[in-house]
């Protein structure tokens, strides 16, 4: 009872008030991050030792297989699958406290599905392939969100149950489009098509890690502004309104903001399941958090994604195990466990 | 049967929060329809009318929630629709019917909510913010409550919640629509004893929207009596209520006695 639940930091007329638990699960998983990030560096065909990694970084590698290794081929594929899961995370924090149920996330509601139709059209009706998928993916999950945002809207305001349901039919509808293509597509695009699909982070490039990393670095600031009034929005419009939030504007820019990120993740590392899902339940619970954080999602989103890629390396499955169907695996055990142990926490009340 | 204004200037008060005119509804419905209203400053007025007679749905106009499809609401002399969301904010406070409080919140942390409108990205919690706070809580008598999760409460102790928020939000003029409701009778009191506090002691104006006539009666300074979207009788409770209206408004045959108690109106039905 002696600590205290939050924290402010004051400089004159400024403040901060930070939730002490939130900060401690935030530094937690950074911590957690640099080690499976240097585990990630070290791991690989070519061995490479902490003291060659150090080298490489500062400039002088002891040989230039090991610099390659680590700077052309690992550390991008690193950095992808940070960006990648810390924009997955971020944005179901997003969309989940917006919908005010974990089933908002935006692999539920349609986005990723939106986004593999952008791609899958992009390889299949017009023979495209590799770093141009990027913007294809991006147009496809863009053209998805904002479709069901005016879809779900009535009255000028959309309600938490409508995005859901809306999203839910149009993923439905876009899951089917995404099976006809593979079906009618020739066969190789099918296959290349097919491993966009799966969801993977082998052979990324720095062309892959620009655009997400400069994407994070512009959204997730300004969506930290966004938190507060969101938080306020989960106690209903008729409170935050007069409250002071603009209540549609608030909404409509977070999810558009939210939606650029899963467009952007998905682009970079191909339709990844359940990170979205669950990241942002993890960083509650274990946050003890009242709305969903942002950053601990983010970051729990990185970990959770660079784990399983992680996983996918070391597992003696063979190399090409995609990191998307790890992380299916990998977030579906972890709330299924932590939707048992609430429930049993919940019947002692 | 109308009586504009009348009670207010009889009382001598003066009025912030005026409509004029004011036509309120959802896309093309309409459910309000001119009412011309004038609150009375630093009194407890009371809205009475049927089910679906357009009582919340003022509620919602007066504060802004529901631009106006005709007409307008002014406070101070200027059209409210203007006004910046936070200026308006901490001026008029709405408790809704429908406020849910997040699973796992405190009392503490929801009631200190209500100081959004004083706050901003860097500046979070300020001394001021702590103080006034822990003053809301404790006028509504939810100190010892302050770390208790809001889930946990029950319903006379979380609407007591409720109104901390609103009241920490430090409006002059505070909006409640049905805030009795839920509740049981002695809670119901003590909730409109609470009000009643609130608008003596702190001189707040409030403005509730409640079925109960006779609690109306006993509470009110000023009733407001809507019926089919329009305001149809507005006045002091003793002078405002005859046989008549409560004919013509409920369909209520009923005769008025004197409450032995207040020496307000008593209704008792026939």
């Amino acid at each position: 009872m002696s600590v205290p639940a939050w924290i402010t930091l004051r400089y004159r007329r400024w403040s901060l008030r930070l939730y002490l638990r939130g900060l401690v699960l935030n530094l937690v998983l950074l911590g957690m991050l640099l080690a499976s990030g240097i585990a990630g560096l070290l791991q690989g065909r070519i061995p490479v030792i902490p003291a060659d990694l150090w080298q490489v970084l500062t400039g002088e590698a002891p040989s230039r297989a090991i610099a390659y290794a680590v700077f052309d081929v690992r550390l991008p594929r690193l950095l992808v699958t940070l960006g990648a899961g810390a924009a997955l995370g971020a944005s179901g924090a997003v969309f989940q406290s917006i919908a005010r149920n974990p089933l908002g996330s935006p692999d539920v509601i349609g986005f990723t599905a939106g986004a593999a139709s952008g791609a899958l059209l992009h390889i299949i009706a017009f023979g495209g392939s590799g770093a141009d998928i990027v913007p294809a993916a991006m147009a496809g999950a863009l053209m998805t969100g904002i479709g069901v945002y005016l879809l779900a809207r009535k009255n000028g305001r959309v309600s938490a149950y409508r995005l859901v349901l809306t999203g839910i039919g149009v993923g439905a509808m876009l899951t089917a489009l995404n099976a006809l293509l593979l079906v009618k597509g020739d066969l190789d695009a099918a296959i290349s098509a097919n491993l966009w699909l799966a969801g993977s982070v082998e052979g990324r490039n720095w062309g892959h890690v620009r655009p997400l990393w400069a994407g994070l670095a512009v959204l997730l600031p300004a969506m930290l502004f966004g938190m507060r009034p969101l938080g306020l929005l989960a106690m209903g419009d008729d409170l935050a309104g007069p409250l002071g939030v603009a209540v549609e504007r608030v909404r409509a820019g977070m999810l558009f903001a939210a939606l650029l990120l899963v467009a952007l993740a998905t682009s970079a590392a191909g339709p990844i399941a359940f990170v979205a899902l669950a990241a942002p339940q993890l960083a509650q619970r274990l946050g003890r958090t009242v709305a969903q954080p942002l950053f601990g999602a983010a970051l729990m989103g990185a970990l959770l994604l660079t784990g399983a890629d992680l996983l996918t390396r070391v597992l003696p499955i063979g190399a090409t195990l995609p990191v998307g169907q790890v992380t299916g695996v990998l977030g579906g055990l972890y709330l299924i466990w932590l939707l048992t142990r609430q429930g049993r926490m919940g019947q002692r009340e | 049967m109308r009586d504009e204004g009348k009670g207010a200037a009889k009382t001598g008060a003066q009025s912030r929060l005026k409509t004029q005119a004011l036509q309120l509804g959802y896309a093309g419905r309409k459910i309000c329809a001119e009412v011309s209203l004038a609150v009375p400053e630093g009194r407890f007025s009371v809205i009475l009318g049927p089910n679906g007679c357009g009582k919340s749905t003022l509620l919602r106009g007066l504060c802004n929630l529901l631009p106006p499809q005709a007409g307008q609401v002014l406070l101070d002399g200027q059209v409210i629709a203007r006004l910046p969301a936070r200026r308006l904010a901490q001026q008029i406070g709405l408790l809704p019917q429908s406020a849910q409080a997040p699973s796992g919140i405190t009392v503490e942390d929801l009631v200190a909510r209500g100081r959004y409108p004083y706050q901003g990205p860097f500046r979070q919690w300020s001394p001021e913010d702590a103080r006034i706070v822990a003053e809301a809580m404790a006028a509504t008598g939810v100190t010892d409550l302050a770390q208790t999760e809001v889930g946990a409460l029950s319903g006379g102790q979380r609407q007591r919640v409720w109104i901390a928020l609103v009241l920490a939000q430090q409006t002059p003029i505070l909006l409640l629509d049905e805030p009795t409701t839920f509740l049981d009778i002695a809670h119901q009191l003590e909730l409109l004893e609470l009000l009643q506090r609130l608008n003596r002691d702190q001189g707040r104006t409030i403005v509730a929207v409640l079925h109960d006539l006779n609690q109306a009666c006993r509470y009110a300074d000023h009733l407001v009596v809507m019926a089919a979207g329009r305001v149809v009788a507005e006045g002091p409770p003793a002078r405002l209520m005859t046989p008549g209206l409560l004919r013509q408004v409920f369909g209520l045959e009923a005769v008025i006695l004197d409450d032995p108690i207040s020496h307000t109106p008593l209704i008792v039905a026939r």
